[in-house]
């Protein structure tokens, strides 16, 4: 008994699981044919449409091949032969993570590879970005898909046990609010959410398969949804700790230590009309109805030269003369201009509004921010170049067929730095020119890709103004170096004086 | 899904009949014996361990066969077989060797095109070359064809050596040679168990000839079963026969007697004097 016979259970499984096994790598071959590029650009959109198919069948195809081939000794059942054999429990779940490892993720990183290195990537750095992406998928999709499948029966009551979660998911997930999400804390929560995910699935598959009583898969099912429903609640994990967390992790823990923010009341409200973006709609969300915007003048002063100020998270507190806190609410994230100037809008609710319009109220607004530092000019390219460079890989531009703009296109195996900055400087003149930002804010303190592509990519639009100036693309690297909260009191501040209409 | 009553279980180199009728409860005690399923109440020890508790070093030692068993069907017969070896320390490959030239089971042969009287034949092949110390048979015999049948009870099963086997039948013409105990269950609870030569010697179909017309008395000793009157014939089973003053106790309830005639039932018949019984509540 002492025997491991995981081997040979997963050999079983290959004699019985082989022509869904070929045809999930298949697929795979089909969509590395599908999606590899050629040059550092975006496919165009009708092979987007076909890969997303492909796409959409590999992961039909890879499901079914982890459910069937789990499901052939399936611990719910009462009929099956395998049930009362001397069968060591370890073993069959050694044996189905053998075929997971071996017969779905084993051509996913074969194909990655060979993609890395069709595109001219260092096979050390593909391989780690391959186990990198693979252990995404293993951990976000094939280890819950097998935990389903091992608290099932069938196909059929795996995809009801599956679209159960799904609900779970979609319902909790439309209740709670998230506080990191969309900031660059978010990888807090992934963090938290992946070890969860990691502990629940494991801990659903050895209760499964380890008890040997007939409860256990009810315990199990129970445990995996309770697991789904605290994953669900993760996103609410609370600001505060989280942002010391990050605090924590500060490159350069006083680079913000300086800066100071006042309220400029007597700035003209007139002066509002140089901030456009006050009277637009917002683009990240629709505000509520019934809302009256006030804008408040803020001065950052003595941000350092070089440095993009990003205010993650701004709340609000109107405080009457009695003390009685009125409003309570949030602004949202902005970047500080380049001039410290920055318009505060604030959208109180009609009725808060209305009562308090002419009276004066204290202002309590909180700030956390981080800063994120420009690195020295990370790479340049010319136009209609193509080149590696160091830290974005496979870069390339492009001038469009109306000569109007340059389109700048990076693969880098692995991930790419998250904050980027693009230019086109003129041979002609040589001033610093106007950056571009492309930044999908995430201050994780080490590189934590959470992504199923091994390739990384940024693409970039660049107006080009004087074609015949020799004009080349200058990319730079913003990295954050510290975090810091400041908090600003305004004693008296009438909101009738600072409204500027709907938002 | 409530089976209540004991048996010992503990009646090693015997053979254990389970006889019931449809849904009394046989094949949910198996599988609550093989823990396919949970007891609603209760235990269940099987080779001294609770059958929830069942190690895999005590599963090596108990083959099973159930007419409703889900073997995998997208391997062969031969594939399977060699799948199932090393799970087994004791593995005897020539016993098996010999079990599948007996039941000719083609080793090429997908077990999903298999008739059912061959899957049941795999299953039995898949269960004896371990010699396993009990064998536990869930309705066996039905789709198989009678000479297998015998094959199985006559030169398999002594193949093994001392085992104990554990039978639930309809099929009791089969298992009467070599059931050496029976366990009687009704709507989910153990009626009776005792060996059978003990339940044959006490179970009597008894003929008595009577001087007049025989009537069906009104009062009768409880243990008389299944009483009927033809002619001057009154004949009955009864369930706690002994010779003992046999004429004496049959005049005081029926009269003048001219002939008693007694016989043993075939466990055919057992099984329906019981199952009437039981139905009618009279089981005594």
């Amino acid at each position: 008994m002492s025997r491991n016979l995981g081997w040979h259970i997963f050999r079983k499984d290959w004699r019985l699981m082989w022509p869904l096994a070929v045809a999930t790598a298949l697929i795979q071959v089909l969509v590395m044919a599908v999606i590899h590029h050629s040059e550092p650009f975006p496919m165009p959109e009708s092979k987007s449409v076909v890969a997303a198919l492909l796409t959409f069948g590999l992961a039909i195809s890879m499901t079914l091949l982890i459910v069937l081939t789990v499901q052939q000794e399936a611990v719910p059942s009462v009929n099956q032969d395998w049930l009362t054999r001397p069968v060591v429990r370890l073993d069959l779940l050694i044996g189905k993570l053998l075929t997971i490892v071996l017969l779905v993720h084993g051509p996913i990183v074969v194909v990655d590879v060979l993609e890395g290195l069709a595109e001219g990537f260092p096979l050390g750095p593909v391989l780690h970005a391959t186990l990198d992406s693979n252990f995404e998928i293993a951990l976000c999709y094939s280890l819950p898909v097998m935990a389903v499948a091992a608290m099932t029966r069938s196909v059929v009551e795996a995809i009801i046990f599956g679209l159960v979660v799904l609900l779970i998911v979609v319902l909790f997930g439309s209740i709670v609010s998230t506080s990191t999400g969309g900031t660059g804390l978010k990888w807090i929560w992934r963090v938290v959410s992946h070890g969860e995910v990691l502990v629940v699935t494991l801990a659903a598959l050895c209760w499964q398969y380890l008890r040997r009583s007939r409860e256990a898969t009810q315990q199990a099912r129970a445990l995996f949804a309770g697991g789904v429903v605290l994953f669900t609640l993760i996103p609410a994990l609370p600001w505060g700790p989280a942002f010391s967390i990050q605090q924590a992790f500060a490159a350069k823990p006083q680079a913000g230590r300086q800066v100071r923010v006042t309220v400029e009341l007597d700035r003209p409200l007139s002066a509002v009309d140089a901030a456009p973006e006050l009277f637009t709609v917002s683009k990240s969300h629709s505000p509520p109805a019934n809302r009256i915007r006030v804008a408040m003048p803020l001065q950052f002063l003595e941000v350092p030269a070089g440095v993009i100020l990003h205010a993650d998270r701004s709340t609000v507190r109107l405080i009457r003369g009695d003390g009685v806190v009125v409003y309570r609410g949030m602004a949202e994230a902005f970047d500080v201009p380049r001039n410290g100037l920055y318009w505060q809008a604030l959208d109180l609710p009609e009725d808060v509004y209305s009562k308090l319009a002419e009276q004066s109220v204290r202002v309590e607004l909180e700030y956390f921010a981080s800063v994120l530092r420009g690195m020295p000019v990370s790479g340049q390219l010319g136009v209609n170049d193509a080149r590696r460079l160091p830290g974005f890989g496979w870069c390339a531009t492009r001038v469009d067929n109306k000569n109007a703009t340059v389109e700048v296109g990076c693969r880098q195996i692995g991930a790419l730095p998250f904050c980027v900055s693009m230019a086109l400087r003129s041979s002609m003149d040589l001033r610093s020119p106007r950056e571009k930002f492309f930044c999908e804010l995430n201050y994780e303190p080490v590189p934590l890709r959470f992504s199923v592509d091994p390739i990384d990519h940024v693409e970039a639009t660049l107006p080009l103004i004087d074609p015949d100036a020799s004009p080349e693309v200058v990319i730079r690297v913003y990295e954050p170096v510290d975090h810091f909260f400041q908090e600003i009191v305004v004693p008296q501040f009438r909101l009738r004086d600072w409204f500027v209409g709907r938002p | 899904m409530v089976s209540s009553g004991a048996f010992s279980g503990r009646i090693g180199g015997s053979a254990y009949a389970l006889i019931g009728a449809n849904g009394a409860g046989k094949t949910t005690t198996i599988k609550v014996l093989m823990n396919l399923i949970s007891p609603t109440q209760g235990t269940a020890t099987v080779l001294g361990v609770d059958s929830q508790q069942l190690p895999p070093e005590v599963l090596a030692q108990i083959g099973y066969v159930s007419e409703s068993q889900v073997l995998p069907g997208r391997l062969s017969v031969g594939e399977y077989i060699e799948y199932l070896r090393p799970f087994y320390p004791s593995w005897d490959r020539e016993l098996e060797s010999s079990i599948r030239s007996r039941l000719q089971l083609p080793p090429e042969r997908k077990i999903g095109q298999l008739s059912h009287g061959m899957r049941l034949a795999l299953g039995l092949t898949c269960a004896l070359p371990y010699r396993p110390k009990l064998l536990i048979l869930d309705e066996p015999f039905s789709g198989l064809d009678p000479l297998v049948r015998e094959e199985l009870m006559e030169g398999l099963l002594p193949l093994i050596g001392d085992l104990t086997l554990f039978v639930a039948s309809q099929e009791l013409e089969e298992i009467e040679s070599v059931a050496t105990h029976v366990g009687f269950m009704h709507a989910g609870k153990m009626l009776l168990e005792e060996p059978l030569d003990e339940l044959s010697g006490r179970l009597r179909e008894v003929r008595v000839t009577l001087e007049q017309p025989a009537v069906v008395p009104e009062r009768m000793p409880k243990e008389w079963l299944q009483a009927r009157a033809f002619g001057n014939v009154l004949t009955f089973v009864d369930s706690r026969f002994t010779d003992e003053n046999l004429d004496e106790r049959l005049r005081l309830v029926l009269g003048p007697v001219r002939q008693i005639d007694t016989q043993t039932l075939p466990l055919n018949d057992v099984f329906k004097t019981l199952a009437r019984a039981a139905r009618a509540g009279a089981l005594p």
